[in-house]
């Protein structure tokens, strides 16, 4: 699995994410969706995992590439484009997700989603990861949002441990210990679940 | 090495972060250790069900719709925004500031003008000339009794009506130019004849008896306003019919002496605080009366007939009430002031000196008194 690729400058379209920034902050608007078009999957998995709730996802996620339209003329690009957006995708969804534990939490079914995406033979399988799966999601919906931040930037999207401690703006050693402890509490969170599944095998 | 040192190292053991020693220690200490193995196991299983999650394809469309808001916030500016930008366009201020003053600058300007033409506002100090009721059919009478009517006196005649329209942009005149009417006033006054008005007669009597007198009466016309040409004929002065009967005749005056800027130099000059139980119409209506007693009587008025009614003036200090003018007979000048004690306290006075005042005398003309009436309030 390497997602490193994301985190770094692009370079598609024979365009860098800070070439880009540029045209858009002389008011080449075109320049913006090329940018959009490049972070959108992550931003959006970001966000997703982050409040379990594709809808919501998608919400945050576009008032995410619209701060970042509307701030774009305060990025000195003294980071990569995908920190400084990273940096605001985990911001709202914080935000969000607090609105969203202070009312119901709503338990969305995620299979239908992940199952397109993640092809594996055999119904029973399908069924197995999807129910994991619910589980890890529920398991990072209880953390809370700074941890499950730091578990998802370094082990969904493979961010390093320097970005990491740029989009979270603390040092890389506080990162190191911030990611050991939250694994620490995913871990405990999924370990009756995984009790009970090694029992089962 | 302890567990609990090991534990602290794990999440990077597991990455493979840690430096070479390290990795080695630990490596060692899990051959040995179950239950760090046991934690170990449960990270790593823990990081990959993270990794393994499936990454979801935004929503169709995510884009578009992203790019949609973008050109809504590109077309749409902030409040700020569309209030200056008919001024963003391109005026520069500079240019506005310039604009804005010349408005005001034409503002003012006609503002300016229209006192001028029409003073009719308070604002400017005007003295309402008095003019008897029975003036306007006197008028051509007084004119052909003169018995030498000079070409000064026949253009005077028509002053009144010339006046209505020059003391539209006139108040009073200058000093100079009031003497130079005194002048002319004082032959023709010499040489006129009273009207046939009992008020009239006995006001103009001093003058008959002192044909030398070197300087007319109060010239009325000189310190009209502009009110003069809102009254009818009959009320030109603004007095209403119970006052106007005391009023003498043949107050006119040239109109060369009409001058927009200085109102008359007094001969004498009276700061007079009223007294709180009397009003200035009690005053007014007492005067009159006993204006026209006397007059009836055939004896010349203790006092001057009717005070030159102005309303507050602008320039004048904020208590002043009201400024009036009186023309007093020389010889009337202590009555006068005595009745003008009764009436009101003075509070300072600039009277006439000996001299002058014998001078006056001889010459029997009349003497100009302004009296300036204050708040009783105020001190």
């Amino acid at each position: 699995m390497d997602r490193s690729n994301q985190t770094e400058e692009m370079v598609a379209d024979g365009i860098t994410d800070a070439e880009c920034v540029r045209r858009v902050q002389r008011g080449e608007t075109d320049a913006f969706e090329t940018l959009v078009r490049r972070h959108e999957k992550t931003i959006f998995n970001l966000v997703y995992r982050m409040l379990g709730d594709t809808e919501e996802a998608a919400e945050v996620s576009q008032e995410v590439f619209l701060s970042a339209f509307r701030a774009a003329g305060q990025f000195r690009g003294d980071s990569n484009f995908s920190t400084w957006l990273y940096r605001i995708a985990i911001n709202h969804a914080s935000t969000r997700r607090k609105a969203l534990n202070s009312r119901q939490r709503k338990v969305v079914p995620i299979e239908s989603a992940d199952s397109l995406h993640d092809p594996e033979p055999g119904p029973l399988e399908i069924l197995e990861q999807q129910e994991i799966r619910e589980k890890v999601q529920f398991a990072l919906n209880q953390l809370e949002p700074e941890d499950a931040a730091v578990i998802l930037l370094r082990d969904l999207q493979d961010v390093s441990y320097n970005e990491v401690a740029h989009v979270l703006e603390i040092p890389v050693g506080t990162v190191k210990s911030r990611l050991h402890r939250a694994r620490q509490a995913l871990k405990s969170r999924l370990k009756s679940y995984f009790c009970a599944e090694r029992k089962a095998v | 090495m302890t567990c609990a040192e090991v534990q602290l190292l794990l999440s990077e053991y597991i990455e493979k972060s840690l430096e070479t020693i390290r990795m080695k220690a630990v490596d060692i200490h899990l051959l040995s250790c179950a239950s760090c193995r046991a934690e170990t196991e449960g990270l790593m299983d823990c990081i990959r069900q993270i990794s393994d999650l499936p990454l979801l394809d935004p929503p169709i469309g995510f884009t578009q719709r992203v790019m949609a808001h973008v050109s809504e916030i590109e077309t749409r500016p902030s409040m700020w925004g569309r209030l200056l930008a008919p001024f963003r366009v391109s005026t520069p201020i500079q240019a506005m500031a310039v604009v804005l003053i010349a408005v005001l600058a034409v503002f003012l300007y006609q503002k300016e003008s229209q006192i001028r033409d029409n003073p009719v506002s308070p604002a400017i100090p005007s003295i309402v000339p008095p003019r008897p009721l029975s003036d306007q059919g006197s008028d051509d009478d007084s004119g052909s009794k003169r018995e030498q009517p000079t070409a000064s006196a026949q253009r005077r005649a028509d002053i009144p009506r010339q006046a209505s329209s020059t003391a539209n942009t006139v108040q009073s005149p200058t000093t100079e130019s009031r003497k130079k009417a005194s002048a002319a006033a004082v032959t023709d006054q010499a040489k006129l004849k009273t009207p046939s008005s009992a008020n009239s007669e006995a006001n103009s009597a001093g003058d008959v008896k002192n044909p030398l007198s070197r300087r007319g009466p109060i010239p009325a016309q000189e310190i009209a306003t502009g009110m003069e040409g809102l009254h009818s004929r009959s009320d030109s002065f603004g007095f209403g019919p119970t006052i106007g009967g005391s009023l003498r005749p043949g107050f006119f005056l040239p109109e060369r002496s009409l001058s927009p800027i200085t109102e008359p130099s007094a001969d004498a000059e009276f700061v007079v605080r009223r007294r709180e139980a009397q009003t200035r119409d009690q005053n007014s209506i007492a005067r009159s009366e006993s204006a026209r007693q006397s007059a009836e009587s055939d004896i010349a008025p203790a006092v001057a007939k009717q005070s030159l009614a102005s309303p507050p003036s602008q320039s004048a200090s904020i208590n002043v009430r009201e400024i009036r003018w009186f023309s007093v007979p020389a010889d009337q000048y202590d009555q006068f002031r005595k009745d003008l004690a009764s009436e009101a306290s003075i509070d300072s006075e600039k009277t006439i000196g000996v001299s002058e005042r014998d001078f006056a005398l001889k010459s029997n003309r009349e003497l100009l008194i302004k009296v300036i009436i204050v708040s009783p309030a105020e001190r």
